[in-house]
């Protein structure tokens, strides 16, 4: 009840305030932006929110689409899942023209969906939310022995470097090798 | 007797824990800028344990981490503790990475979970506590101190901010050992606060002669029966608690010192006093802009400022509620040798009726 009261009451003197500015400037309609990921469902975003990510908003900047160019040309992202997507366009729509709070909890709990989206977010150059998600992959090793860490992050051993070093090596000794003898065989 | 149903409770949490299946990141296959960032982001604990993990990783940590700084606070007793606080830090309160030490004996072997390696030790018992940090567990955790402080040196950009040493938890044999590690620090330390009332005499002469802090430095030992001369003190800024031991050649050493405190200074007599007046007057203390000498008895300010021309000060604004000006306020001005100004303060005492017990000295030297 009183929270509804309070709403109300706070709403209420608002109304003349903004009403002779409204009047003084009229307001631009805000122009919308169409994306889609792998699924190919398209969703729609507000230049607004899209403003969070600098590889769009720099896409964008110069594009001056009207509203049926820009439902004709959705942009494509094939690299980002669908789901993904969404939660990204989630995340721009939340926080669209507002400061961004310190921290954020509303990330993905499971380290498949965490991983994708920090390679989602980092391609789109979403900065706040690229901090939050490293921030998120910082604490899963909190309290952590080296070896949980090696665990939990998929770390190879000294031992297992050295291998891989040693293979890789080979692989390029015998790939130089083959290179050597198909040009001597071109000679002949 | 029945099994304890807490520690019961805690094994089985422990072992489900265990059972669980752990969920796996690939931290490698991130770009290379956004694990850089993510390490950035670690707390220097976890960056410190990352580094462990292999060579590889102790590469990309030095990479990651080269222009973090971190300002050390360093505690040396009975447990060694280097606390790693921000940049920002007082200035935004911030809770301190903490990375302690502490003696490997039978009543501290309890449980060590893993291994870490440092420097020239591969195997240290440590474990990790939530609220305390990460312990280190070493028969020779002064040692291991030293070491993991190189490697923090090695991992981040550290500035040793502060140092409290409390001598009487070192061992005698530490001592020498820990003030010459100190001076090895190039850009200095910038607070030094020395604790200790049982102190051997060789060992504080030692401390007192060989320590090059050119900062704060703050003794606040009892030093029961200690001597020293000379005392060649480096600190700009210096405060004796207890000064009992003290001379007034001792006083007149302290070349160096632009602001010094003598705290229970009762033992120096007001013809002493007198004296370190007349010295500071001649040119003495060349450096020296404010003394807070702390008397705790009563004085007799003629006889300390006995010989010594004084003009009391009589500002109108100072004096406003009195017929004449006050004794006790507003302090006396004298002329140094050189031509400088010199003020002394009676300090008034908060309580009505009590002595006042503190004097001030303040030399306005127009090039300090």
């Amino acid at each position: 009840m009183s929270s509804t009261e309070q709403g109300t009451s706070s709403a209420a003197p608002a109304e003349p305030t903004t009403a002779p500015e409204s009047a003084a400037a009229p307001e631009v309609p805000e122009s919308f932006y169409y994306v889609h990921g792998k699924d190919k469902v398209v969703h729609k975003v507000s230049a607004g929110a899209l403003q969070h990510s600098a590889l769009i908003h720099g896409m964008i900047s110069n594009l001056g689409y009207t509203e049926e160019q820009a439902k004709a040309n959705p942009f494509p992202f094939e690299n980002i899942d669908g789901d993904i997507l969404q939660m990204v366009v989630d995340w721009c729509n939340q926080h669209k023209g507002k400061p961004t709070p310190p921290e954020d909890t509303n990330l993905p709990k499971q380290k498949e969906k965490l991983f994708d989206l920090v390679l989602a977010v980092n391609y789109l150059e979403i900065k706040e939310l690229l901090t939050y998600c490293c921030k998120q992959v910082a604490m899963m090793v909190k309290g952590k022995s080296p070896e949980e860490i090696r665990e939990i992050w998929m770390i190879p051993t000294d031992a297992e470097d050295e291998a891989a070093e040693k293979e890789a090596k080979k692989r390029a000794g015998k790939e130089a090798a083959g290179e050597t003898a198909a040009a001597a065989g071109d000679a002949k | 007797m029945s099994e304890n149903p807490e520690n019961g409770g805690i094994q089985k949490c422990e072992e489900n824990i265990k059972k669980a299946k752990v969920e796996k990141f690939p931290i490698l296959k991130l770009p290379d800028l956004v694990r850089e960032m993510v390490i950035r982001l670690m707390d220097p604990v976890e960056i410190f344990d990352f580094s462990q993990t292999s060579k590889r990783m102790h590469k990309t940590v030095k990479r990651s981490c080269r222009h973090k700084t971190y300002h050390l606070h360093l505690q040396a007793g009975q447990i060694y503790q280097a606390a790693l606080y921000p940049p920002t830090y007082p200035g935004i309160p911030a809770e301190p990475a903490r990375f302690r030490f502490q003696a490997l004996n039978d009543e501290t072997e309890r449980d060590p979970k893993y291994d870490r390696h440092v420097g020239s030790f591969p195997k240290i018992h440590a474990n990790f506590q939530e609220e305390k940090g990460l312990y280190f567990f070493h028969k020779s955790h002064w040692e291991i101190t030293k070491e993991l402080i190189a490697e923090l040196q090695n991992l981040m950009n550290i500035k040793f901010q502060q140092v409290r040493i409390f001598l009487d938890g070192i061992e005698n044999r530490d001592h020498k050992p820990l003030i010459e590690w100190l001076n090895t620090f190039p850009d200095g330390i910038k607070f030094s606060y020395i604790y200790g009332d049982r102190v051997s005499n060789e060992n504080m002469v030692d401390l007192m002669q060989n320590y090059q802090c050119k900062d704060t430095l703050r003794f606040y030992g009892r030093l029961r029966g200690f001597k020293i001369d000379p005392l060649p003190l480096k600190a700009t800024d210096l405060r004796i608690d207890h000064t009992h031991w003290m001379t007034v050649e001792n006083v007149l050493q302290m070349e160096n010192v632009v602001a010094f405190k003598l705290g229970n200074a009762h033992k120096f007599t007001d013809i002493d006093y007198n004296t370190i007046l007349k010295a500071i007057i001649s040119g003495a203390l060349p450096k020296m802009v404010y003394v807070h000498l702390e008397l705790k008895r009563r004085y007799d300010r003629d006889v300390i400022c006995q010989d010594i021309d004084l003009i009391q000060e009589n500002s109108e604004r100072l004096f406003s509620r009195y017929d004449k000006p006050h004794p006790d306020i507003g302090g006396f001005h004298f002329n140094l040798d050189n031509g400088d100004l010199g003020s002394i303060f009676f300090y008034m005492n908060a309580r009505p009726g009590l002595p006042s017990t503190d004097i001030g000295i303040i030399v306005w030297r127009p090039d300090a």
